[in-house]
């Protein structure tokens, strides 16, 4: 008796002070993405998306934003805005504006970080122009931070953006010898485009890489299953087209010399199939001469590339890592010297497999 | 039957004046025949005796002209339970248990009791709640002599030990412990003779009242002993070491010690091939833990943890549940109670009615408090599948328990999310790890954890691989066969 009596107590104090805050579901504004816009020195506007689902299942969007100095402060001050509390536990992307990357997005990734409630697949990304405005607008299907990392993932899983999210972010900060990058995305005629990459020195934007050099980075970065490549050749003096697809790379790295000077040779290996051809007839000579463009032009663009980020002495592909990876008592700040000459050999290797279930080859 | 002792002591304690104060019965028939050669008086309860036995086998007897003593008539009698008494006490429990008392003298001291007792039971039918397609077809009535006929006729073994207590001061209910000898193990076949022995109560009127007055812990909801309406699954657990319990009037056997695994056993299990029966008692194991868990989990989930929702069902939750006034608990509580008084007024009422109840229930209920907008029709769905994953449980005692202990999981959940149901689950372990039956670890073959006895506990492996007695029965003939002789037998085949 005794017993029960101390259990009802218990149960009565811990049940009655020792609760936790609820959060009902249908009674939050579940925010889906963040956006940050520079304004001024220390100054941000966040805006935060929040899908307002209606009882017939339809999906409409409300923007929140306010201007502080700080994110989380300025996410706390969203409630301020709005009739219900706003969560940020299912933020699936978080948008930085160009000018705001230039800056450095150290002060912006830390709450990010910190919160518990925030998941590191989050989707990280730049966006060139207004982030205000592109949140702003509206995407049929899904409300518009659904939208935003469903396309981000599509592009990672099926086209050219290396993969990325908040992790791999935080992990090519904080390791040594590679730098990170992330996709640059603009508004154009009401839709989500993908412009480039955006090349980090640590949390600072410092360059970017067009739309067509994303192919090579992202052979060079990961190994790509499926993409498509498009190849201008000239045949009896016109300008033809040929259309590579379901590329499938492979890269390795071989590294010589790692205690003196080190050289990287870079093997890339890629396998695709001829779909599309403007010319007359795809031939054996086609794909023959298709391999060979294709691997001059890819090697082109690869040690031109490299050129470059040597040049900015960035690392996005970590070369730093593999090397570091290699060598017993590896020296960060030797490295850094050694990186902007260092030689850096690429070798492409192309196969046509086949070239579609027309004549063969 | 201390009430008759004291007025008798009172009295003149003569079986003549027990006869009168039986005359006052009106079933009470004290007949007296001065025709016959020797004339008698005959004694007994019209509504106990068969009559067919009296008329058949006792007065062509009487009217005899060579019977002239009490001890000649019962050498001549062609039945095997005569006594001829002058005890009191004994003449008044038999003749209210079924016997008929004769005497030559009105007076007379002594009289022969015969029994001739009538035996009025349901016939042998199909066993309903534990049905099964495949097997035998028979199931437990209220006749105790019919029950251990049933199992007798299945285990025609001199190993086979019955051993019978008459309990209840006022019903006098027999009660059958039974066993086989050498094959169960001591310690249990004693803990159950002497828990049985000790029952303490006025009136017995089913099995389930013995179950209560023997089990080990009885605030636990968990029922310790098994109920079967099966003599087959009775005596398949006798044959595993087993102790099961027979109760005069009801139609349930006791089986114990058990464990808890075993109650999600079906004996339909092993009628069928063994990976059949493997994957239907592990859906049979889900369907428990869904039952109990997925309501609780639902309001845990929408009241504290928003993040584990995918974001695909965001969408379907949000709008099903935004035009809803109540809070989650609230909502789940509601639909629980709702399904409960279903089944409740379900169980109630007779089968045609019932039927009606359903409907009115499922398709009106449902429907109408959904269109209202009272509860969401997400939490219906998983109402409705955690009702239907309860009574999955062959033994209907537990799945009464796994619906009742849903309702402290739902509270733990709405106090404190899924670390309340960390917490509601933990003291679960913890009563079930205390638990016994009949002094048997109830968790066993995972705590203790046997490795042996998971053959036949959460799969059912083929029964070549089980030569052995579970070791939670602790027999001492622990060989069920020898498993190398099947195999060898298999060998010399090919």
């Amino acid at each position: 008796m005794k017993k029960i009596i101390i259990a009802v107590i218990v149960m009565a104090i811990v049940g009655y002070s020792g609760r936790v805050d609820k959060e009902i579901l249908d009674e939050l504004d579940v925010a889906t993405a963040v956006g940050f816009d520079y304004k001024g020195k220390n100054k941000i506007e966040t805006t935060a998306v929040v899908p307002v689902i209606n009882p017939d299942k339809s999906i409409s969007n409300k923007t929140l934003s306010s201007i502080d100095n700080l994110s989380k402060e300025s996410l706390v001050n969203l409630n301020r805005k709005s009739p219900k509390p706003v969560v940020n536990g299912k933020i699936e992307v978080a948008l930085y504006s160009k000018k705001l990357a230039e800056v450095g997005l150290q002060d912006y990734i830390d709450y990010i970080h910190r919160d518990p409630s925030i998941g590191t697949r989050l989707l990280l990304a730049v966006v060139d122009g207004n982030v205000k405005k592109l949140l702003g607008e509206s995407f049929k299907e899904y409300d518009t931070g659904t939208y935003i990392q469903r396309q981000i993932n599509n592009n990672i899983k099926n086209g050219l953006i290396p993969k990325n999210n908040f992790h791999l972010f935080l992990s090519s900060y904080y390791t040594r010898g590679m730098d990170p990058v992330l996709p640059i995305i603009e508004l154009k005629d009401k839709k989500i485009n993908v412009k480039g990459l955006a090349l980090f020195k640590g949390t600072q934007m410092v360059g970017s890489l067009p739309y067509r050099y994303m192919f090579v980075f992202k052979a060079l970065h990961e190994t790509i299953k499926n993409a498509g490549y498009k190849l201008r050749t000239k045949e009896k003096g016109k300008t033809e087209y040929i259309s590579i697809q379901g590329l499938q790379t492979k890269k390795k790295f071989h590294v010589r010399n790692m205690h003196t000077t080190p050289e990287i040779t870079l093997h890339l290996k890629i396998k695709g199939y001829i779909r599309e051809y403007t010319g007359e007839k795809v031939t054996a000579k086609t794909a023959v001469k298709a391999e060979k463009l294709m691997k001059d032009k890819v090697h082109k663009e690869a040690v031109s590339m490299i050129k470059d980020f040597q040049r900015s002495n960035i690392d996005p592909l970590s070369f730093g890592d593999q090397v570091r990876s290699r060598t017993r008592n590896w020296d960060g700040k030797k490295w850094e010297q050694q990186y902007k000459n260092m030689k850096v050999n690429v070798k492409v290797d192309v196969m046509i497999l086949e070239i579609g279930v027309v004549d063969g080859l | 039957m201390s009430w008759f002792k004291k007025e008798s002591k009172k009295e003149d304690h003569s079986l003549f004046k027990v006869i009168q104060h039986f005359k006052k019965s009106g079933d009470f028939i004290d007949f007296h025949n001065p025709q016959s050669p020797v004339p008698y008086w005959i004694s007994y309860f019209g509504s106990l005796i068969d009559v067919e036995i009296l008329h058949r086998d006792i007065l062509p007897f009487l009217n005899k002209s060579s019977i002239k003593k009490l001890d000649e008539l019962k050498a001549a009698l062609p039945i095997e339970n005569v006594t001829v008494t002058s005890d009191l006490e004994v003449i008044q429990k038999m003749m209210l248990t079924g016997s008929l008392l004769i005497r030559f003298t009105e007076k007379d001291s002594h009289g022969v009791l015969v029994k001739a007792e009538m035996n009025k039971a349901r016939e042998v039918t199909i066993p309903e709640e534990e049905f099964s397609v495949v097997g035998p077809k028979e199931s437990f009535v209220e006749s105790l002599t019919t029950n251990l006929n049933l199992v007798r006729k299945r285990l025609p073994i001199p190993q086979l030990e019955i051993r019978e207590f008459l309990i209840g001061t006022l019903s006098q209910t027999r009660v059958a412990v039974i066993y086989i000898a050498g094959i169960a193990n001591e310690e249990n076949i004693n803990t159950a003779l002497q828990r049985v022995g000790d029952i303490q109560f006025h009136q017995i009127l089913d099995s389930s009242y013995i179950a209560q007055l023997i089990s080990d812990n009885d605030n636990s909801p968990f029922p310790q002993l098994i109920d079967t309406e099966r003599p087959d699954r009775a005596v398949g657990v006798l044959a595993e070491g087993s102790i099961i319990i027979l109760v005069d009037g009801s139609p349930h056997a006791l089986i114990g010690p058990t464990t808890l695994v075993k109650f999600f056993s079906a004996l339909e299990d092993y009628f069928l091939n063994w990976q059949l029966a493997s994957v239907l008692r592990i859906i049979r194991l889900f369907a428990v833990s869904f039952s109990i868990l997925v309501s609780p989990v639902y309001v845990a989930v929408l009241n504290y943890h928003y993040e584990l929702i995918p974001k695909d069902l965001m969408a379907t939750l949000v709008s099903s549940r935004s035009l809803i006034p109540l809070p989650p608990f609230l909502e789940a509580l509601v639909l629980e109670l709702a399904i409960e008084l279903l089944r409740e007024a379900g169980a109630r009422l007779p089968t045609k009615v019932g039927q009606t109840i359903g409907i009115v229930g499922g398709i009106v209920i449902g429907t109408a408090s959904v269109e209202a907008g009272l509860t969401s029709n997400i939490l219906l769905i998983i109402v409705a599948l955690a009702a239907l994953a309860s009574f999955t449980t062959p033994v209907y005692k537990m799945s009464n328990a796994i619906r009742l202990i849903r309702f402290p999981f739902l509270i733990f959940a709405e106090l404190w999310g899924l670390v309340g149901i960390a917490i509601a689950f933990t003291f679960l372990m913890g009563h079930l790890l205390r638990l016994t039956s009949f002094g048997r670890p109830y968790l066993e073959p995972i705590y203790p954890p046997r490795f042996e006895d998971l053959k036949d506990a959460f799969l059912r492996l083929p029964f070549k691989m089980q030569p052995k007695r579970p070791i939670e029965l602790q027999s001492p003939d622990t060989i069920k066969f020898s498993g190398k002789a099947a195999k060898q037998k298999k060998d010399i085949d090919e």
